[in-house]
């Protein structure tokens, strides 16, 4: 399977720590194979820019995004403004440098939030089965039969229009499928071998459930986990572009489309920018799990 | 596959319990709510009869029971914003967000299909990698950032397509195919993405198995084994995906609806939200989900007709 292939029933006994370390040495011999793909450490680069830019922000921004300066607006690029300036003034750089940061955030806290209660959710629904399983995969069905932007949109319109409820929004949207993810690897694990013996020693449900099959759910977790973040910055991205995600001043890359789309015809530069960096934002991630997946599970590698 | 059918029940119900809370959720009275809507009366008596129908003064699952027992007849209530009835309104925009569902899903399924299945058959070679680039930009860039690109491209530079509007194709179907490419393309490019690695993958799954082997050590030519045997197996898993795009379809059109002000069920949503028109946000929200499931549960029993060894748990 993955990288937790050979952990065998004496392990089973140990604690947490000497699994980690396993995990790390085996995570080493892969990362050679990893250098090799050309692709994955563009992704990892593309993601590394964005974190680093995002972290920077209030330094590398020049000016105050929210500045407004209507004296200046719609200023092409030059040193001053080196992607210009909007419809009110405020220095685009500035904006989208701030962008990222708001991005990110909600892509790393949603796909948390999803995974914090997603998590024991589809672990407890996969290895208790039964009825449990029913009742619990039934209320996940509920949430799922909802395209993932209305889901997200209807939570947004009851909570209001802010970054925190965007956040809470596309969460709620990753619980369900977190829990779908969890549960398939449970499935598969507590068949195994190692759970039988654990279960003989006479370990207690949840702590098997905790300490032993999770670890080896790990590696679909990770990969999901980044390609949601991916899908979770367009989501949100989205949301702000129809005027409902992260309110206005507060600088988004959607809300920034929004409003570039009124001056589409003289300043196209206003709407192409933006998109690019929501594009190279979720094209690294895309990538970065592409690789993730080729790392920890090799079966499934681009052939 | 009855089994499944049934486990749709306790779904909806669930769905229908979330769809009514919205508006119950959502602070303050809801006959207040309502009424603070464009084009509410601001008149106390109307209030006060307003909640008389909504039942406000009984407890919530009499509530509840009211509305769902309503809702199975057709009666979502009027919009505030136009006072025509909320089910007629959404209906009324059904075709045309279907219109653009289904020519984004054809138009996706026309490049994506034979881009996956020439990449899987040239695998490492310049089509393969042309092949997966575009893919990866289709589930990369933002479908609604997309759309506007093709505005700035098609309408504003080129002049060659509308950017905006909508035309009958019962009226004139020529005609109303300018106005569709654009928010079609637009709208499937996600899904073409998805698709074409999709379709390389199962189809290179397909090439590796020995009934290939055996097929080209009988002297068949190259073309025949693909064609005949391994598309049609390949072909499975992607009906699969197609039906679950659905759903990321019905999402998109929301945002592309409005970069291209398309008159469908996403715009009436967006607007209505906007204007705080919340019978019919709870109404179309409701619908849309429903339509999602059922097309779902379509796709499940297209899958088992395609493949007879799948056992349905």
């Amino acid at each position: 399977m993955r990288i937790l292939n050979h952990i065998s029933v004496a392990d089973a006994a140990l604690p947490v720590r000497l699994t980690l370390s396993k995990l790390l040495a085996r995570f080493r011999d892969r990362f050679a194979e990893f250098r090799k793909s050309r692709l994955a450490f563009l992704g990892i680069l593309l993601v590394i820019c964005v974190v680093v830019i995002a972290l920077l922000a209030p330094l590398i921004q020049m000016h105050d995004p929210l500045q407004q300066n209507v004296g200046n607006r719609l200023q092409r690029p030059s040193f001053e403004h080196i992607f210009g300036t909007d419809h009110f003034g405020r220095d685009v750089w500035a904006r989208i440098v701030h962008g990222a940061r708001v991005a990110l955030s909600v892509g790393i806290i949603a796909v948390s939030i999803g995974i914090f209660f997603g998590l024991p959710i589809g672990a407890v629904a996969g290895y208790y089965r039964g009825k449990v399983d029913e009742v619990i995969m039934r209320v996940m069905d509920a949430f799922l039969a909802f395209p993932p932007i209305l889901l997200a949109l209807a939570v947004v319109v009851i909570l209001g229009s802010s970054l925190f409820n965007t956040m809470i929004a596309i969460g709620i949207v990753y619980i369900p499928r977190f829990a779908r993810v969890i549960r398939g690897s449970v499935l598969v694990e507590r068949e195994k071998e190692y759970v039988e013996a654990a279960k003989m020693i006479g370990e207690w449900n949840l702590s098997i459930l905790f300490r032993q099959i999770l670890p080896n759910c790990l590696s679909p977790l990770i990969v999901q986990a980044t390609v949601f973040i991916a899908y979770a910055i367009l989501t949100e991205a989205a949301l702000s572009f129809l005027g409902l995600g992260i309110a206005p001043p507060n600088p988004s890359w959607g809300s920034m489309l929004n409003e570039a789309r009124l001056f589409m015809e003289s300043d196209p530069l206003l709407a192409i920018i933006p998109g690019l960096s929501i594009s190279f934002t979720v094209l690294g991630f895309n990538l970065f799990g592409d690789g993730l997946r080729d790392i920890l599970d090799p079966r499934l590698a681009e052939r | 596959m009855m089994k499944r059918i049934i486990y749709i029940i306790p779904v909806i119900f669930l769905l229908t319990v979330f769809v009514f809370a919205m508006l119950h959720l959502l602070p303050g009275n809801p006959a207040d709510i309502l009424l603070a809507g464009e084009g509410g009366a601001e008149d106390p008596v109307v209030r006060a009869a307003l909640m008389k129908e909504l039942g406000l003064d009984q407890p919530l699952p009499v509530q509840y029971g009211i509305w769902l027992w309503r809702a199975l007849h057709g009666n979502f209530g009027k919009s505030v914003y136009s006072q025509e009835e909320v089910f007629i309104l959404i209906l009324s925009r059904f075709p045309a967000t279907l219109m653009l569902a289904f020519s984004a899903m054809i138009v996706s399924i026309l490049v994506a299909l034979p881009a996956g299945i020439i990449s899987a058959v040239k695998r490492q070679k310049p089509a393969d990698y042309a092949a997966m680039t575009f893919a990866l930009l289709g589930i990369s860039l933002p479908e609604f950032w997309f759309g506007i690109i093709l505005i700035l491209a098609f309408s504003l530079w080129l002049r060659w397509l509308p950017s905006m509007g909508f035309l009958s194709p019962f009226e004139d179907f020529l005609g109303s195919l300018r106005f569709l490419i654009l928010p079609s393309v637009a709208l499937g490019l996600r899904m073409a993405g998805v698709v074409t690695r999709m379709t390389r993958s199962s189809m290179l799954d397909e090439l590796g198995q020995d009934y290939v082997r055996t097929a080209r050590a009988k002297g068949l030519p190259e073309r025949t084994v693909i064609i005949l045997h391994t598309l049609k197996n390949a072909l499975i898993p992607t009906v699969t995906i197609v039906g679950l795009q659905f759903g990321t379809i019905l999402g998109g059109s929301v945002v592309i609806e409005m970069v291209f002000s398309w008159p469908g069920v996403g715009q009436l949503l967006i607007e209505s939200i906007l204007t705080r028109d919340y019978l019919v946000v709870q109404a179309a929200v409701l619908l849309i989900a429903c339509f999602f499931l059922f097309v779902n549960l379509l796709v499940d029993f297209i899958y088992t007709i395609l493949n007879p060894r799948v056992a349905l748990e």
